[in-house]
């Protein structure tokens, strides 16, 4: 089979911006990855659109004003993980040889939500007793403390860390660098969790293009080497809800597609919807053994010069999560890292494996609707 | 929440004379896997046919978190967790008492009481979970 080569990338800043229109969101970020990729919008020959809330053919909209029709175009809706579930679409099709060049987009405004925490299905039984998505995670964080030695205090610290990184990332939602005293003081939502450790909700774009042909760009070609998606498994018995089981199959069955052993990974964006879900996904994605997650954070392992850098752009936390875009924009971090031009957020190290993780989407019994895996290899 | 109470599908629990509150379970008469979820189906052999299964009054909390924003229906703050019926039954539902009072292992026992306000204004009531006596 082929391979799968990254030729180009691009966000579009993420924020709470109810002017930008899911159109323009989506015809800047493609627009722009098309210009990165050097490739001509005739060369594509599939899209793959990630999108939740934006309601019918989210892709056609956008490309209909750009002239990108009569193509396949497919869109996808997988909650938080839509728009890493898109990439895998893109991946397949070309692995598969129905096409050589695709593009894969992720959108979403959620403004048009206005404020507060994400709406779940109220059909749901956990829903209608009162259940909200940070109380999934701020009740798995409780456990996971109580067995692992973490503390309130090292949620903070993921917070203070996204913060820094996002202050280092003009795509990012938040900017400014947020002290751990401000954070502690901070508003509660769930109880251990405040309001910094929660992710904002976000609008906001990424596009990647994808090709079977080898790209221009000078240097390593940077390629998608293995991806993996699975939906959570219903379990209505007692279960262990602090080792992210989900992810930790999800990535396996990804490592194992790209050839990979986890003690390779030099980057990853992992799905920080909140602050504890960063230390929990440390292990789940085999970066550090089972309840070593807050050392390795204390260490500083994973700060942008530490020895695994982890959401070098902010993460949720601070780039911002815009469910369908937040999986390509991981994808588009990564690459610029790898690329070595991210700028002012430019990790030390030089990058040959990072892995991309998007897990989200709350119905009961269930740890997450679906979780998407990606490996990028230079 | 302007559906109706999706539980109200199959009646959750029951309060005996003596004021103790008991979940209302049910078991597969195909396969015989004990649920507490009111779905169509046995999600073990796809069974549809149910016989009630009396899971108690009394499990253990798993976890739990106080949560402060949620959704206007539910007055904030409200403490919900997760209690165990050993051994193949978890529910999720909101607790009576301070969020301070609560630890993971507690034993917890059932009782009625408001979930939320419906669109009138009037109170939802449903099974909830305090530290046993």
């Amino acid at each position: 089979m082929v391979d799968v080569f990254v030729h180009g990338a691009a966000q579009v800043r993420f924020g709470r911006t109810p002017e930008r229109s899911i159109e323009t969101m989506g015809q800047q970020a493609v627009i722009a990855a098309l210009g990165d990729a050097g490739i001509d919008k005739a060369d594509i020959d599939e899209v793959c659109c990630g999108n939740v809330l934006g309601g019918m053919l989210v892709g056609q909209r956008i490309l209909r004003d750009l002239g990108m029709t009569g193509i396949a175009i497919s869109n996808v809706e997988n909650a938080c993980s839509s728009g890493s579930s898109a990439l895998r679409e893109g991946y397949w099709a070309i692995r598969s040889g129905r096409a050589e060049t695709v593009l894969v987009i992720g959108v979403e405004k959620m403004s048009v939500l206005g404020g507060g925490t994400l709406p779940l299905e109220v059909t749901d039984i956990e829903v209608a007793q009162g259940q909200v998505m940070p109380a999934v995670y701020a009740a798995r964080a409780r456990r996971y403390m109580a067995e692992t030695g973490a503390t309130v205090d090292d949620l903070g610290r993921v917070a203070v860390k996204a913060r820094l990184n996002g202050s280092r990332n003009p795509y990012a939602h938040f900017q400014e660098p947020v002290s751990f005293e401000t954070i502690m003081a901070g508003r509660m939502v769930a109880d251990p969790l405040r309001l910094n450790m929660c992710c904002p909700t976000s609008d906001g774009a990424a596009a990647v293009v994808l090709s079977g042909r080898k790209p221009a760009y000078a240097g390593t070609p940077v390629r998608l080497a293995g991806t993996a998606l699975k939906s959570g498994k219903y379990r209505t018995a007692p279960h262990d809800v602090t080792t992210g089981s989900l992810t930790k199959d999800t990535s396996r069955i990804a490592y194992e597609a790209a050839g990979i052993d986890p003690r390779d990974i030099g980057l990853c964006e992992l799905h920080d919807a909140f602050a504890p879900a960063e230390i929990m996904y440390y292990e789940a994605l085999g970066l550090c053994g089972r309840g070593e997650g807050a050392s390795l954070l204390r260490n500083g392992d994973t700060a942008i010069d530490g020895r695994i850098p982890v959401n070098p752009g902010g993460g949720l936390l601070a780039r911002g999560h815009a469910l369908g875009a937040t999986g390509v924009a991981q994808f588009a971090e990564a690459f610029d890292q790898m690329r070595r031009r991210a700028g002012a957020r430019q990790v030390d190290r030089d990058v040959k494996v990072a892995v991309t993780h998007c897990t989200g989407g709350g119905i009961s019994g269930v740890d997450h609707g679906a979780c998407a895996v990606t490996v990028l290899v230079r | 929440m302007s559906n109706p109470d999706h539980s109200a599908a199959r009646k959750l629990w029951r309060t005996a004379e003596n004021g103790k509150t008991s979940l209302i379970g049910r078991r597969c008469d195909t396969c015989g896997k004990r649920s507490f979820s009111p779905t169509i189906y046995c999600d073990a052999c796809l069974g549809e046919s149910f016989s009630e299964a009396d899971l108690g009054s009394c499990g253990v909390l798993y976890t739990f978190s106080e949560v402060h924003v949620a959704p206007k229906e539910f007055t904030t703050p409200y403490v919900v967790g997760y209690v165990d019926f050993d051994p193949d039954i978890r529910v999720f539902a909101q607790l009576e008492g301070e969020a301070a009072s609560f630890a993971p292992g507690d034993s917890v026992e059932a009782v009625v009481g408001e979930i939320r306000r419906g669109g009138d204004g009037e109170r939802i009531l449903g099974y909830k979970f305090r530290r046993a006596a």
